[in-house]
């Protein structure tokens, strides 16, 4: 909020003649339409709206985590929470849909395995989520849990590291698409140990962020088989 | 400061809450020029029961009661109920939401006591209308209440394939036909037919001819009627299957895209089977494009973009797609920022036009009052705290605009 504070409204301009020019965007409009009709209506109300800048995007350096971080923020919410994140692979990329075949399996769903495990097996966790993130430059895989009142992170922290260690061997074939059969081919856990196992518990706190390093580790190993 | 009608007690349609934004009354609503702009200024009076009587001092409107259209929504007829006061001459009209007639409808002299009238979904031209939402009134004398209805079914024809033997598809014709085609073997047969889709047929419209619905069409013997429904089902088993082996080979959504002269790409996508569209503009501009020490405008934008712009007064992004029965809102991540509506078919020229004015118009509506507003707070002169912006939730009520509000906007 500081920098929206501190921002002229000149600034608040520019970045709108900047980037939301017709040349910085695509309009896509699907179903019931007459495509020929669509267009006209396209030319008619857009075609007015003058060019903008070329945007011209700098390509920032490639990051790589060297190893895992940890980090605790408090404040006043009502139920801890554990994160879990790992470094994985841009949008679209070969292993982007695998990755998010596999977080489905974690926690996908009331049949997914953290879920059952997590929420209706020992009932110490609200909610887990699991997805694969991916963006322009990179993406993250990120696991989260809520604990339930009286149940610390430590808690949470052990059945998700069992599950995310066990799943590489355990996950049964799927015929329904190619994406599943990619994620579920049984592998190797080194990836999921070495990321997320070794390192040392979170301590309780109201919430918890773990970041865990080593990208190409986990795609490699999770994916490229 | 919902403003009900008696007119209207008891049906389902919903309302314009205009008393959030009175000036909305005065603007002729957009046209996409075929008719040129029409002022509803009246229609939205009576809509919101204000205007009772346009009559003046004492005079009783011929039409009573006008009641809901049943069913609501239509696919191929629905029937309006209404009540007359008096006798008079009267007319059904029907409108879509830009204002243009669609349809009117004749209902001659009409005595007192209740009547009812019937729309086949058609246009003055006989052509169907395209499915979304409509207004009708009935029209009496110098009265003419109107209430809303809904289309929906835009295809009046459904594709069916017949296979032949070994899985060989016969494709369907340009028009509705038979084709028998004698095999070697002495197997009969296959033919095409476009059987029209009973949930919208219109007994009116439909031609009296043997190959106008699939009953008729269907004339082979039982027995080989059942090898070919067997084939079919083999043959679209098999094909499954292979789409399954393919994996996302299988999976296909055709669009074709174009680009205008002013660098805006588009992407267009075809599909009939429901009367809805989306329209989705992208901006590639996320957080990821925000300098340090200047954060947070890719967020920000994301709810600029719904204040207003020229010729769209705040409030009013929402408040006329909610009319027409869409719904809109916006996201924004590192990479870029989206902006959607999706809604009734009809209401696609409403959503470009919208879409248009803020990308073209935006500037000359960001002053620094609404700078100051859209980073969390506004303040107006009586220095009570109010949000200005439909910056909350998008189904929210139209009527909570003008709620006091103080909170900070965190999320829309």
């Amino acid at each position: 909020m500081a920098d929206l504070d501190a921002a002229s409204l000149a600034d608040v301009k520019q970045f709108f003649k900047t980037y939301y020019t017709p040349n910085n965007a695509t309009l896509v409009i699907g179903g019931d339409i007459d495509p020929a009709a669509a267009r006209r209506l396209v030319e008619r109300y857009f075609g007015d709206v003058p060019r903008g800048p070329e945007v011209k995007r700098a390509t920032p350096p490639a990051f790589s985590l060297s190893n895992d971080v940890y980090g605790t923020l408090e404040d006043r919410v009502q139920l801890p929470r554990v994160y879990n994140t790992w470094h994985t692979v841009r949008a679209f990329s070969p292993d982007d849909a695998s990755l998010s075949a596999l977080t489905q399996i974690l926690a996908g769903g009331k049949t997914s395995r953290l879920y059952k495990r997590l929420v209706y097996e020992l009932q110490i966790a609200n909610q887990v989520v699991a997805f694969q993130d991916g963006g322009r430059l990179d993406g993250k895989v990120e696991i989260f849990a809520t604990a339930k009142p009286g149940h610390p992170l430590d808690e949470l922290q052990k059945v998700i590291d069992e599950e995310v260690r066990r799943s590489p061997s355990r996950v049964p074939p799927i015929v329904s698409s190619s994406a599943s059969r990619t994620a579920a081919r049984p592998t190797s856990s080194a990836a999921w140990s070495a990321s997320a196992g070794s390192a040392a518990r979170p301590t309780s706190s109201t919430t918890t962020t773990t970041s865990s390093g080593r990208p190409t580790t986990f795609s490699r190993t999770w994916i490229a088989r | 400061m919902y403003a009900p009608s008696s007119l209207q007690s008891g049906s389902s349609v919903s309302h314009w809450d205009v008393s959030a934004t009175p000036d909305l009354l005065m603007e002729p609503f957009i046209s996409d020029g075929l008719s040129g702009d029409v002022d509803l200024t009246r229609w939205l009076l009576e809509d919101v029961g204000w205007a009772s009587s346009t009559g003046g001092g004492g005079h009783k409107p011929s039409v009573a009661q006008l009641g809901p259209s049943t069913p609501n929504p239509f696919g191929a007829t629905t029937t309006i109920s209404f009540e007359m006061r008096e006798t008079a001459s009267a007319e059904l009209e029907i409108h879509d939401l830009a204002g243009r007639l669609v349809k009117r409808l004749p209902l001659g002299t009409l005595a007192a006591g209740p009547h009812t009238a019937v729309w086949n979904g058609q246009d003055e031209q006989g052509r169907h209308a395209r499915p979304g939402v409509y207004l009708y009134r009935v029209h009496a004398g110098d009265y003419s209440p109107s209430l809303r209805l809904v289309r929906v079914g835009v295809n009046p024809f459904r594709r069916w394939e017949v296979f032949l033997p070994f899985g060989r598809r016969i494709s369907p014709g340009s028009r509705r036909d038979r084709t028998v085609a004698p095999r070697a073997s002495g197997h009969v047969v296959a033919f095409t037919a476009y059987c029209r889709r009973s949930s919208i047929v219109d007994p009116e419209t439909l031609p009296r001819s043997r190959d106008s619905s699939c009953e008729d069409v269907m004339t082979p013997s039982i027995p080989i009627l059942k090898r070919i429904v067997a084939r079919a089902l083999w043959s679209r088993l098999a094909a499954a299957g292979s789409v399954q082996a393919a994996g996302a080979a299988g999976l296909s959504v055709p669009y074709q895209t174009f680009t205008l002269p002013n660098g805006l790409q588009v992407l267009l996508h075809e599909d009939h089977s429901v009367p809805i569209v989306s329209v989705n503009m992208w901006y590639h501009v996320g957080s990821g494009d925000e300098r340090p020490g200047r954060t947070g405008f890719a967020h920000l934008f994301e709810h600029i973009m719904f204040m207003g712009s020229q010729h769209v007064p705040t409030g009013d992004f929402d408040q006329r797609l909610e009319a027409a029965g869409a719904e809109n809102n916006g996201s924004t991540t590192e990479d870029r920022t989206n902006y959607y509506e999706d809604g009734p078919a009809n209401a696609l020229t409403l959503m470009l036009w919208l879409d248009s004015d803020r990308m073209g118009y935006l500037i000359p509506e960001m002053t620094t009052e609404r700078w100051t507003c859209s980073a969390g707070w506004c303040r107006t002169s009586g220095g009570r705290a109010t949000r200005t912006s439909p910056t909350v939730s998008p189904r929210r009520t139209s009527s909570s605009v003008s709620t006091p509000i103080n909170i900070r906007i965190t999320g829309r």
